[in-house]
């Protein structure tokens, strides 16, 4: 009777020892963000727009920023839900950089609080107000009109400058 | 004709316990078997950081920023082991991540698991099982085929013999947000994954 005992005990503790022995194993990782504060305007160039002269029709070159794929995206991050005014110009001077020749080109911008250029908006109204999305977001998107009939051939380009504010 | 009948309750006493002694030493000894080498270990991305995904992170905002599974800034882990048993992986994430002890931003970590020996991490993302939302543990086989008969019975644990090995792949990915108005700052938790070969 006191061996049988003896041998049950000895087999719960060899249990318990070989549950010990289970292999086990840990790692840690670490999650994280960097979160900042933004109260100056910030712009950031999503995509460049391709002027690309085999979309000519007639010698003249249309990118519509609502439709066309080779329009430019810009995202603008303010204040969230912040109210501002965008100034941009009508038109700019492209240079050819590898010989003669300059283009006039013709911008349209439009613009939408969330990334959607099919939901986006032509901006030609100078004074119109606009608002940053909850997440202080607003995209823009880059189209125009150049007629390159008379250009020479070569590489054009120019500036386009934005001048955003708060209201 | 009395004692006989008695002679008979007894024998069947002792076969029930004796079955059930059996039953018991078999779970025991499936228990003992898993004593084999498991190693859990980070992969590349080591750690899950939501600036990967979205660099600029703004306070005052509901901003969420997702890492999904396919994304590949989802932090991935290697699990090696015995490639005919099951492991129990369990998964320990924090709610928010913390700047101090007022600032903080709501977190929602999921995980999955890619079990059917992947070549390589992009193969076994495509493959990955998604543990539902919610769930901070799972029991998979290290190695789940696919087709074709089960194998002969594993070879029973010798001195000096090494059973087949496989690689499992698991991923942590999740959701930081809405950032809310908060502080700027670094925010960051721990999370803690554990696995081991399962026991029944």
């Amino acid at each position: 009777m006191n061996k049988s005992i003896v041998r049950l005990l000895a087999f719960v503790l060899s249990l318990l020892f070989f549950s010990n022995l289970h292999a086990q194993n840990a790692v840690s990782i670490t999650a994280s963000a960097t979160v900042i504060e933004i109260s100056e305007i910030e712009l950031v160039t999503i995509k460049d727009m391709n002027v690309d002269e085999a979309f000519a029709e007639n010698g003249i070159l249309n990118i519509s920023p609502v439709t066309d794929m080779n329009a430019g995206e810009l995202l603008v991050m303010g204040r969230a839900n912040a109210q501002m005014r965008i100034t941009s110009p009508d038109q700019t001077v492209l240079v050819n950089t590898s010989g003669q020749g300059t283009l006039i080109f013709h911008y349209v911008l439009s613009g939408f609080w969330s990334d959607n250029k099919q939901a986006s908006e032509i901006l030609d109204a100078p004074d119109r107000i606009l608002q940053f999305n909850e997440e202080g977001k607003y995209y823009l998107w880059v189209g125009g009109r150049v007629d390159i009939n008379n250009a020479h051939p070569g590489n054009y380009e120019g500036e386009f400058v934005l001048e955003i504010e708060y209201i | 004709m009395q004692t006989g009948t008695k002679h008979i309750f007894l024998l069947i006493s002792t076969t029930i316990l004796a079955m059930a002694g059996a039953l018991n030493a078999q779970h025991i000894s499936f228990g003992t078997w898993a004593g084999a080498g498991l190693t859990l270990t980070n992969g590349t991305p080591y750690d899950l950081n939501f600036n990967d995904k979205t660099p600029l992170i703004i306070t005052g905002t509901n901003q969420i920023v997702p890492i999904s599974l396919i994304d590949e800034e989802a932090a991935v882990l290697t699990i090696e082991g015995t490639e005919y048993l099951d492991v129990t992986v369990y998964v320990d994430a924090p709610p928010t991540l913390e700047l101090d002890a007022t600032n903080s931003i709501p977190l929602s970590i999921r995980f999955a698991y890619s079990n059917l020996g992947p070549a390589d991490i992009a193969t076994a993302k495509i493959q990955a099982v998604e543990v539902p939302a919610g769930f901070n543990s799972a029991t998979f086989p290290i190695f789940r085929r696919t087709s074709g008969p089960p194998g002969p019975p594993p070879t029973p644990p010798l001195e000096g013999y090494t059973p087949p090995q496989k690689t499992a792949y698991l991923f942590i990915y999740g959701t930081l947000g809405p950032v809310g108005d908060v502080n700027a700052g670094l925010y960051d938790g721990t999370i803690n994954v554990t696995v081991e070969y399962s026991t029944y």
